[in-house]
């Protein structure tokens, strides 16, 4: 820190996402450590997940933390942080498990991550982390086990419905249906939760 | 807002557009079903933040004490967060040396951009143009890397934001089968839309040195995403192939 740093700011694990990510944006990197504190744990078991490799999915972590720092990427007007983290940490760690699917799409998502909307006005950006996977694992767990299973491969793991009816020897009309009922009725379960 | 001319099946339609799992046929349907009813596209949106909080249902795993350091070390050493700014004491310094050094310019040049091939460098030494560009103060230099199955590619973009016309050097970036190119794409926050700055092959070594000519009120800036697509060369400019390369983070 400067020496002719500014007088401190009240303590920032009480400042909103905004806050601390403009705080960030002046060059406070006490922001980024609050915001690492917030989120790292969120990024990191996700880019985990998909690659399965705690060394690659500390590499991400990072870079998605300094990328914050670094680069002009995310827009608080356009969407709440925790969601444009978790877009891009998937994004960022598909991107380093491809090698089996030719086509990226990366500019589906990368239009997902400049378009989205969020959910910053939806209840679940108004509690803490550990009650948001609270809810979101009991949604999780009210779907049949083998939509659950599908949606998560289909998620974490980028694969197409054919290399997923392919890995499970199921075959692909059941494999896409499952996927899309899961995704329904867990939207279904989550309600009261989104808008 | 559910109408009756939609299809019995919209719903799991639409779940599959969300998902990306759509076949042709059906991907038909659904682009014509949002054309003709613009409000699916807020069930779309909230399939896809439905899906985004799947990470929020995975077993908690906080990352290892020293990458809190690692990080906050790394940002600190690195410049200030980025924002619109002229350039940095550092990087002029930077640029004075490739001045002083006369005509040893394109070798340093060859070396600073990574480039580590003997014809490279006397095609540098030949490329006038480029290191006019490279007097210039303002230019800057931009890092790309490989992604997926081209990880080990490396290159950098030069760009003088005075001039129209952008420098790539890429390595290890495999030639491009028989009528396809390798297309430079810049994507500004916020846009959906890409622009096309032109494309370039690479040769049987994976080098290339190309120079692409750009509008002016396009050139590449810190805040954009710079991507590499490898495409039909006879295409239309819009990005339909494989990512493989883009600007460091």
């Amino acid at each position: 820190m400067h020496p002719d740093s500014p007088k401190p700011e009240p303590s920032t694990s009480d400042q909103t996402d905004t806050d601390l990510f403009f705080a960030l944006k002046a060059g406070r990197v006490e922001a980024l450590g609050a915001l690492y504190d917030r989120y790292s744990s969120l990024v990191y078991g996700l880019a985990l997940r998909v690659l399965s490799n705690f060394e690659e999915a500390e590499d991400v972590t990072q870079e998605i933390f300094l990328s914050l720092w670094h680069k002009d990427i995310y827009n608080p007007t356009r969407g709440s942080l925790s969601s444009f983290l978790v877009t891009m940490t998937r994004s960022r760690s598909i991107d380093r498990l491809r090698s089996r699917n030719t086509k990226l799409k990366f500019l589906q998502r990368w239009k997902r991550i400049s378009t989205t909307e969020g959910l910053a006005a939806n209840p679940l950006e108004q509690v803490s982390m550990d009650e948001r996977s609270q809810i979101i694992r009991e949604a999780l767990a009210r779907l049949p086990d083998s939509e659950r299973q599908v949606l998560e491969i289909a998620y974490f793991e980028g694969l197409s419905q054919s290399e997923i009816a392919k890995r499970l020897d199921t075959p692909l009309g059941t494999v896409k249906t499952r996927t899309r009922q899961g995704l329904l009725k867990l939207r279904q379960n989550l309600r009261d939760f989104i808008q | 807002m559910i109408r009756p001319s939609l299809p019995e099946n919209w719903e799991e339609l639409i779940a599959g557009y969300a998902l990306d799992d759509l076949s042709p046929e059906e991907a038909e349907t659904v682009e014509r079903l949002l054309n003709e009813n613009p409000d699916l596209r807020g069930e779309v949106n909230q399939l896809q933040d439905v899906l985004d909080l799947l990470p929020y249902g995975l077993p908690q795993q906080e990352p290892p004490a020293h990458l809190r350091a690692a990080i906050l070390d790394a940002a600190q050493m690195g410049d200030r967060p980025a924002r619109p700014r002229p350039a940095s004491p550092q990087n002029r310094a930077r640029r004075r040396i490739w001045l002083e050094m006369g005509g040893a310019v394109a070798a340093f040049l060859a070396i600073a951009l990574g480039l580590d091939n003997y014809r490279l460098r006397q095609d540098l030494e030949n490329a006038d143009a480029v290191i006019q560009a490279l007097r210039q103060p303002e230019t800057e230099v931009y890092a790309l890397e490989g992604t997926g199955e081209t990880t080990a590619a490396s290159g950098r973009l030069v760009v003088n934001p005075n001039q129209d016309q952008i420098l790539v050097t890429v390595q290890n970036l495999p030639e491009p089968p028989a009528g396809q190119a390798y297309r430079l794409w810049g994507l500004t926050p916020g846009s959906t839309d890409p622009i096309y700055y032109g494309q370039f092959g690479t040769t049987a070594q994976g080098e290339t040195l190309a120079q692409l000519s750009i509008p002016r009120d396009a050139i590449p800036t810190e805040d954009i995403q710079l991507l590499i697509t490898l495409e039909s060369a006879t295409a239309p400019p819009v990005p339909e192939g494989p990512l493989v390369m883009q600007s460091s983070l």
